[in-house]
Formats: C-alpha cells, structure tokens, sequence
C-alpha cells in the first residue's frame, strides 16, 4: 500500500512534466544527420569501419550541440520531477522514469528509442545531482539514480504494473480489449529483449575484434569483464521480464477464472499461449550462451512455475521445472549452512525436513503414476531444465533426464522419439559440462545432504527410459546420428540403475563398444 | 547509364513525415534464433507450443486481413462472429457450388476464428497488432470502436499509475 502511494506520487509529477520530456527527445529530430541515423540504426554505438561512420554517425559538432541542448533539457525535466515528488525514494522514482522511457517511442517508427537518441547524442554516463549526494545519470537503459558512482543496472517497474487492472474483470467488453492489448505488448516485451541481446551481443563482438592483438592475458582479462558484465545485464533484464510475465499471467489466470464468454476465453488461451513463448525465449540465452543467471531469476521462476500450476495443474513440463528450481533452492540454502550448525538443524528436525524432500519428489511420483491423457506438454520440457542443470548433482540431474525421456516417449506412444528429440535428450544431459566454471564439485559434496528420489522410484523410470531408447530401431540415417544420441544416453542413465550395463539395453551394442 | 553522383537524398526530417506506422520487421538472424527454440511441425508432443507455434513460416500467403476480406468480416473480429459468418456462407450456397468457394473460406475462417493462430501469424511475420473495429457498440457489445485500447503510451501508462 505504501509502495503504491509512492509510485502514485512519482507518476503524478512525470506526468506533469513528460510534455517537456518527451519535447526534449523529440527535438533531436532537427539534426538533418538524425534521419540518416535512425534509418541507419542497428543499434550500435559506433559504425564498423570509417566509411560508414561518415555517413552514419553526426559529426562530432553536431553531437556535442545535441549533448549540450538535449541533455540538459531532459535533465531539467527529470529535476523538476523530482522536486515535484517531494525527494521520493530513488529506486521507486527510479523505476517509473525507466518504465515511461522504455513505453516510448517516436511518431511512427520503434526504432526511434530513448535508446536512439542516447546512443545519438552519445549521452551514457552524463548526469548530475538532482539533489546533494544523489546523482541522475543517463545510460541505454534508462536513468540511474543514487550516490555518485554507482553502475547499478536501471531498475523499472514490471510491465504488469499498468496492465494488470482487476477493476475491469466484471466488464466483457473491456477486459477483451484489455487481454488484446496484453498481447500486443508482451509481443513487444519479447521483441524488445531480443533486441537488447542483440545489442550485447555487437558489442561483445566489437569489444573482442578491438582486442584482438592484445595479449592472451589481457585478452582473457578484458572477455572475462565483457562477459560480466553481459550476465549482469542479462539477470536484470530476465528478473525484470520475468516478473511481467508472471504478474500478466496471474492477471489472466483471473480473469479465466472470472469469465464463461467463449470470445474471452479465446483471447486468455491465446495470452497464455504468447506469455509461455516468452517464457521459452528468456530460458534459450541460457542454454545458447552458457549464462548462469543468478538467484533472483531462479526465484521469479519459481514464482512463475507456482503461478502456472495453478492454472494448469496438468502441465507437466512446468512440473519437472518446478522440481528442478526446489532442488536447487534446497542446495544452495545447505550451502549457506556451516557444517556444524547444517548437522545440529539435521539433528533437531530431521523428520520434517525428510517430509519435505519426500513432498518434491511426490510431485513427479504422482505424474509417473497417472495417465497420458490427465497431463499435457505444453512445451518442451528440457528448456527449462537446461537453465537450471548447472546447480544440480550429477544424479539428480540424470534422474531429471529419464523423467523427461519417460514423459516424451509416452506422449508419443505408438510412434518412437525421433532424431530431434534424442539430440534434445542428448543435448540435456551433456548439458551441466557446457556451463563454464561450473561448480559441480561444490554440489557434489553437499549432495548426500538433499535425499535422493526413493530407490525404487528412481529404478522404475530410469528402466522405462532405457527401455523406450531401446526400442529405438538402429538407423544408420543422416550419419548415424540417432544411433549415437541413443547410445549416448544409454550409457548415462544406466548410472541410474544398480548393476545394469549397456550392453543389457542396446541391440546394437559395436556403437558403444 | 544512369550515374548516382548527384541523386543526394534529401534529408527529411522525421517531424515532417506522416504518422503511418512503419513497424519493425525483426531481423533475419533474429528470425533463425527464434525458430531454434520452437519444435518442428508434427514431431513434438507438445500440444500448446508445436502445434500453432511452429517453425513453419505462415504457410500459404494468407495473412489475417486477406481472410478477413475473403470472408466479408473485420480483422479483428472475434471467434463467435466469424464462425456465424462462415455458417451464413455456408447456408446461402448450395452444396456443389460452395465447393469452390470452400477452399478459400474455410482456412480464412481457421485463420480468424482462432486468437492463437492470428496471434501466431503476426507474431511470425514480425508485425505488430494494430486493432481495429468498426461496429457500435449496439451491433457488437464485446468488440466495438468504442472498447478499443489504442497502444500503451508513456503518459497513458503514467496517467493510470498515477490512478492507482
């Protein structure tokens, strides 16, 4: 409640002043170099070669004008703002200015961005102090409010926040329009973090070529820095997109909840169905760039996946997903035990504790045990587990592995899992070794500590996994790839059961021999 | 031979344009990136995501506003008022002359009558949704000229943060 009246407060005096704000940005426009440059626009700082630059980038005249008169002029408005709100907190001032700037663009063209005319009027970095002691800076992303120095990433408000209006759930007609209006933005949301990766991305490949004759160790030093400060951005960004999404789909969880009109439930299917692609796009980096994303991804995905079942308790890859993040929380919170006091908290409560490993493993029990047709995929399930392997022990992670082997073949029985899916399955396994640095020793050792899935459970999946890689025909097609995922992964899950060897599962046994 | 020497573009600056949407399409690499995650037509066992969202391009040249002429309905018409539209075309012909015209009014209808699948065209083409509707409020309760939101803007957006 306090927080809301706050941000109140802030979004009143912006909107006072935005006219001004937005007067300020539009003004760039009279740089006759400025159309050339949006048209230009790849979202690169600088242009690659020189000849390009020349044409592209304003001159430096033009740009320390546009520097001086924008800059100021912006700062002037976001001052006034903020004496408006009568000295707010920072960080709330902070992340109602990022979210207005991050809604706008100019008249008839996206690309014509807050970011434009920052990377335009080469503004990132500039700032004063708003108020003695508090600095206001500029960068891509944002502004940047706080004690003089700090590069902390711009925080803003999730996307939900001006979405999300429960008032309207009684009105059919509104909240169609209301649910048309979230798809367009999420469509935007997803659109835009693929275009802020992109542009980590040209940088981090402008920063490598610039570096290219320097020394291994100064080369090695300046990539580990880029590559930082790349996952830090990215955890920003994620938490933030992260938690869009999951407010947006509590929003239309309501709302479902709330509506029998056909039309309505349409528009909800096709917004959950947008939010859960979203959803796989943020997973992906992941996966493809080997980031590990820090403890706040983890737990807006947990709060996802706990939103997510609510509505759909029959989606099983959110199970596995759900699963996998608990198991990880419960690692990395006996990590932060010292290991006497981690043995007295074993001692005194063991039972409960015990209860409640028992409980995570149940949920997957109770999916193994029912039948196809009482749980869906709806997505692949592997990319959710690709993004959170690195924090699980080797077995725990194998079991993961069969469960979702097991899920697959199930759905779909009669047919057999293709190459695509065993090159899917493979990819999963390997998966923890791609992570750079990856501190699997380290959960190795707290291991024993988070109990293992019963024996016998583990016995049963494992043997069904083996068993549906089995009766895979051995096919010599496109080079023999399906035959090597197959023994690939027969030879990984027969850790899992006691005693068994490859040669008891595979007909085609020279492959591993 | 026509010598680009002196063709100099004129400059012109963006206030003085029109206001037409140009929207951005996404780049060709970015296209790649996004089919990577999604899973091949009619292999996946993933019943929300493989089967609408899938690799395939839009697979004729069928966008939603081509259907929606075929068809005689708006763009952004919802599902109940293209399937009554498509039940009228199929009741004023008789059948051995809707035959023809069933091949290109039933994937309009598809295309119209679902959300997902629309959604889905737009989201692949790299278009951006721009709705619109053109009957009153008294012609169509749920859609109407009057119920549409126009896109969020930074002072929309500030106006109803600052509502609460």
């Amino acid at each position: 409640m306090n927080s809301s009246a706050a941000v109140q407060t802030c979004a009143e005096s912006l909107h006072r002043v935005w006219p001004a704000i937005e007067a300020a940005l539009l003004s760039v426009t009279r740089f006759p170099s400025f159309s050339r440059f949006l048209s230009e626009y790849r979202g690169l700082a600088r242009a690659e070669s020189p000849s390009d630059a020349e044409l592209v980038d304003p001159t430096p005249e033009e740009q320390a004008e546009a520097q001086e008169s924008i800059g100021e002029a912006l700062f002037g408005a976001l001052r006034e703002a903020y004496s408006l709100a009568s000295s707010p907190e920072t960080s709330t001032f902070e992340s109602v200015v990022n979210l207005a700037l991050f809604l706008w663009s100019g008249p008839g063209d996206r690309n014509f961005q807050y970011r434009t005319v920052v990377h335009f009027c080469a503004l990132d970095g500039l700032g004063d102090e708003v108020e003695s002691g508090i600095v206001l800076s500029f960068c891509e992303s944002g502004v940047r409010l706080g004690p003089p120095g700090n590069e902390h990433f711009p925080t803003r408000l999730p996307l939900s926040a001006v979405i999300v209006d429960d008032s309207l759930l009684r009105d059919d007609s509104r909240i169609l329009a209301r649910l048309r209006s979230l798809q367009r933005e999420t469509c935007l949301l997803v659109d835009e973090w693929e275009h802020e990766n992109a542009l980590l991305a040209v940088e981090h490949t402008r920063i490598r070529q610039s570096l290219a004759g320097a020394s291994p160790a100064r080369l090695e030093q300046a990539l580990r820095e880029i590559v930082g400060r790349m996952g830090r951005l990215r955890d920003a960004l994620s938490v933030w997109a992260l938690r869009s999404f999951t407010d947006l789909q509590s929003f239309v969880s309501r709302v479902e909840a709330a509506n029998r009109n056909a039309d309505v439930l349409a528009e909800c299917d096709a917004a959950q169905a947008l939010l859960l692609s979203g959803l796989q796009k943020i997973h992906l980096p992941a996966s493809v760039s080997r980031h590990r994303y820090g403890s706040a991804t983890f737990r807006e995905l947990l709060r996802w996946c706990k939103v997510r079942l609510t509505t759909k308790p029959e989606d099983a890859a959110t199970r596995v997903l759900y699963v996998a993040l608990e198991l990880g929380n419960e690692l990395e919170n006996e990590s932060e035990y010292s290991p006497d006091n981690g043995l007295a908290a074993e001692a005194s409560d063991e039972d409960n504790v015990h209860q409640a490993k028992k409980n995570i493993w149940h949920e997957l029990e109770v999916v193994f045990g029912s039948r196809t047709h009482e749980w869906s995929l709806d997505y692949d399930p592997s990319s959710g587990l690709k993004a959170c392997c690195w924090r699980l022990p080797r077995q725990h992670h194998l079991f993961l592995c069969a469960f979702v082997t097991v899920l697959i073949s199930r759905k779909l029985t009669p047919a057999k899992p293709g190459a695509e899916w065993l090159s899917i399955l493979a990819s999963l396994v390997q998966m923890p070794e791609t992570f750079p640095s990856s501190p699997l020793s380290t959960t190795e050792l707290l291991a024993p500590r988070v109990s293992p899935p019963h024996p016998a459970f583990q016995e049963m999946v494992a043997r069904e996994a083996l068993a549906s890689l089995a009766a895979q025909p051995p096919t010599e097609a496109k080079g023999g790839v399906e035959a090597d995922c197959v023994a690939y992964l027969v030879q990984a899950l027969c850790e899992l059961v006691p005693g068994a060897t490859p040669k008891d599962f595979v007909p085609f046994k020279e492959k591993i021999l | 031979m026509s010598t680009p020497s002196n063709t100099e573009e004129p400059t012109v600056s963006l206030a003085n344009e029109t206001l037409a949407p140009r929207p951005r399409r996404r780049a060709a690499s970015e296209i790649k990136l996004l089919r990577l995650e999604l899973l091949p037509r009619g292999v996946s066992p993933c019943e929300m995501i493989g089967m609408e969202w899938s690799a395939a391009q839009p697979t004729e040249s069928l966008s939603p506003a081509k259907a929606a002429a075929s068809l005689g309905v708006h763009e952004w018409a919802l599902p109940s008022q293209v399937k009554k539209r498509y039940r009228t075309l199929q009741l004023r012909y008789p059948p051995e002359q809707f035959l023809e015209r069933h091949v290109e009014w039933r994937p309009s209808a598809e295309l119209l009558s679902s959300p997902r699948a629309r959604l889905n065209w737009y989201w692949q083409s790299g278009l951006i949704p721009e709705f619109q509707a053109d009957l009153a409020q008294s012609q169509s309760p749920l859609w109407n000229v009057d119920s549409i939101e126009p896109p969020l803007t930074s002072l929309e957006a500030l106006r109803r943060l600052s509502q609460g």
